[in-house]
């Protein structure tokens, strides 16, 4: 999965790559938001619908392949929303 | 502003944690992970001080009627009164280099700092936990 996954979702790579880490036989998956904070919420920390919206796409798409998800917030410290 | 400390930085990341737990509160096979590599400041991976506002007042400075007021610390690093005027200053880079005794540096007031950093992270994410559980999640959060 690449870098930029959430900001530029491709949900059938996704699923792709997903059941290719299921059939290796990890049973689960960490994941998150790493960078492009402003790409996913409004300077209030306010996501946007289609933020949501992609999270719920991704999440589907882990649960079709048997993978419970942990999802990690703020990659180093919570300063994205600190500006 | 302090990305731990200060409230309205605070209030804006719980405003983020919330809008994500209460759309996908219902699902029992998602954690919610807090922070990947915590740094307590903007010097990445390693624990100095920001030196800021905020943190100077909430650090040493008896902010909090649990927190040491500027007298108790300074006899708790065996300084004169007379060395400090004002608010105590946070540890600089110097007080954390292993030879820094060596020059007079005091490595009392580093490892305060340490447990000071242990304590903000603490209540940070306990404050996330109360944000996540208050949208009715009851999730693992890690």
């Amino acid at each position: 999965m690449q870098r930029l996954y959430f900001e530029h979702p491709n949900v059938y790579v996704w699923n792709q790559d997903l059941a290719q880490i299921h059939a290796a036989g990890l049973n689960m998956i960490r994941t998150g938001w790493w960078t492009g904070w402003d790409k996913f919420c409004d300077e209030n920390g306010q996501p946007y619908e289609r933020t949501l919206r992609t999270m719920e796409a991704y999440l589907m798409t882990a649960r079709k392949n048997g993978l419970p998800v942990q999802f990690n917030i703020f990659a180093f410290l919570p300063d994205v929303l600190a500006e | 502003m302090n990305a731990f400390l200060d409230p309205e930085a605070v209030r804006r990341q719980q405003t983020l944690v919330s809008a994500l737990a209460t759309r996908f509160r219902d699902i029992p096979w998602l954690a919610w992970d807090f922070i990947n590599e915590p740094s307590i400041s903007q010097h990445l991976w390693t624990t100095r001080a920001n030196n800021d506002a905020v943190e100077l007042q909430s650090g040493t400075n008896g902010s909090t009627s649990a927190t040491p007021t500027v007298p108790s610390w300074l006899r708790a690093w065996n300084l004169p009164a007379s060395s400090v005027s004002g608010t105590v200053p946070l540890p600089e880079d110097l007080d954390f280099t292993p030879r820094g005794v060596y020059v007079g540096h005091n490595s009392l007031k580093t490892y305060d700092f340490y447990l000071f950093a242990q304590d903000v992270f603490s209540q940070w994410v306990h404050d996330m936990r109360q944000t996540v559980r208050a949208t009715g999640s009851q999730q693992l959060v890690t």
